[in-house]
């Protein structure tokens, strides 16, 4: 796959730029649809497994999916507070998958197509991931006490798991993930069928 | 002892391949766990000092094209724009990448070693080429610089890391096989 790809490093260039100026061209559109499935599926996977808060709510505005959740103020007042669990800085990754898919050498268009389902796929399953660490970390976060607000209880091992968590996502998730999985997606494919 | 058939000698092969690559997997992610590691736990030590001298190699390369900037911490400021360094905007975490990946392909010392430098030399002057040009564009066409920094910035930068370590690798191979 290497050489492949080392082989033919301008057609693999051009490929990718020319898929990723056409999928920027389109993400307006994209972009408010992913959103909303990402809510729609999160407040789903969420819920199902316990670990969307009693009384919580994602809903997509803005291309983005916010969590609408009660909070208790640290003068003992009850509110609802808006947060943004996921973003297209976040997820604007799947542009640069879908870019590396198209551009890959020696690949038929159909086993394109199959590899971008399955690394979507992935890549959606760790957009979910992103947006429920985010949910938690912003609900734990103990910096919330300084704009008012009282953080849900955690102990210091779920605190510090889901900093690093969150750093990680946040720092290396967006450039990591796509790669990882695009690389995956096509040596699996290779090794299938060598 | 009967001879394995060809069937069974390709069978033998591909798994070889699946554990070569499951290997080299494995050395990848432990790679990338222990840098990120590393580097958030010596963010203050390492990654803030680092930053910082983006910055000023920054302020540098605008003052050679005749711009006057201040630095501040992480922060350049021209007359007309400032922009804040950050984690994303350094290159460090996409140059730890790019090393764990070097590092987790199957290589000579001597040729992993040759493979970090390329990509540590490479990724920084083109990181620097990217805060120049975000300084540029907020300057002077300010409604565009989240779509250069956010979308097109960010992935051209990893896909130019790809690119980087995909020539690196291809060319190992292509010298082992020849």
């Amino acid at each position: 796959m290497f050489k492949t790809l080392a082989a033919n490093v301008l057609p693999f260039t051009i490929w990718f730029l020319l898929t990723f100026a056409a999928l920027l061209a389109l993400w307006r559109f994209i972009s408010p649809l992913y959103a909303e499935t990402m809510a729609v599926t999160g407040e789903r996977v969420l819920r199902t497994l316990s670990l969307l808060p009693q009384g919580s709510r994602l809903a997509a505005q803005d291309n983005r999916v916010w969590v609408a959740r009660p909070v208790t103020r640290t003068d003992g007042t009850s509110a609802t507070a808006g947060l943004n669990v996921l973003d297209e800085a976040t997820y604007f990754n799947l542009v640069i998958f879908l870019s590396l898919i198209v551009a890959t050498p020696a690949l038929s268009w159909r086993r394109k197509g199959l590899a971008s389902l399955t690394g979507l796929a992935a890549l959606a399953a760790l957009h979910l991931l992103d947006l429920y660490v985010k949910l938690k970390w912003t609900a734990i976060y103990p910096g919330l006490r300084m704009s008012g607000v009282i953080p849900e209880p955690a102990s210091p091992i779920t605190l510090k798991t889901f900093e690093w968590l969150f750093a990680f996502f946040s720092v290396i998730g967006f450039g990591l993930f796509p790669v990882v999985i695009w690389i995956g997606v096509v040596s699996l494919w290779k090794l299938r069928h060598a | 002892m009967p001879e394995p058939s060809a069937s069974e000698r390709e069978g033998a092969g591909r798994a070889g391949n699946v554990r070569r690559i499951v290997g080299i997997w494995a050395l990848f992610a432990l790679y990338v766990l222990g840098s990120f590691a590393l580097l958030y736990g010596l963010d203050r030590q390492l990654v803030t000092p680092f930053t910082k001298v983006i910055a000023l190699v920054t302020k540098a390369l605008l003052g050679l094209g005749g711009v006057e900037a201040r630095v501040t911490g992480t922060v350049v400021a021209t007359p007309v724009f400032a922009v804040a360094i950050q984690n994303n905007c350094n290159a460090i975490y996409e140059i730890a990448l790019f090393t764990s990946a070097v590092l987790a392909f199957p290589a000579t010392w001597r040729e992993r070693a040759w493979g970090a430098l390329l990509g540590f030399l490479s990724l920084y002057v083109v990181n620097l080429i990217r805060v120049l040009s975000l300084i540029y564009v907020g300057s002077h066409f300010r409604q565009y610089f989240q779509l250069h920094h956010i979308y097109l910035w960010q992935s051209l930068f990893i896909t130019f890391a790809l690119v980087l370590w995909t020539l690196w690798a291809g060319r190992l191979v292509q010298n082992a096989r020849s």
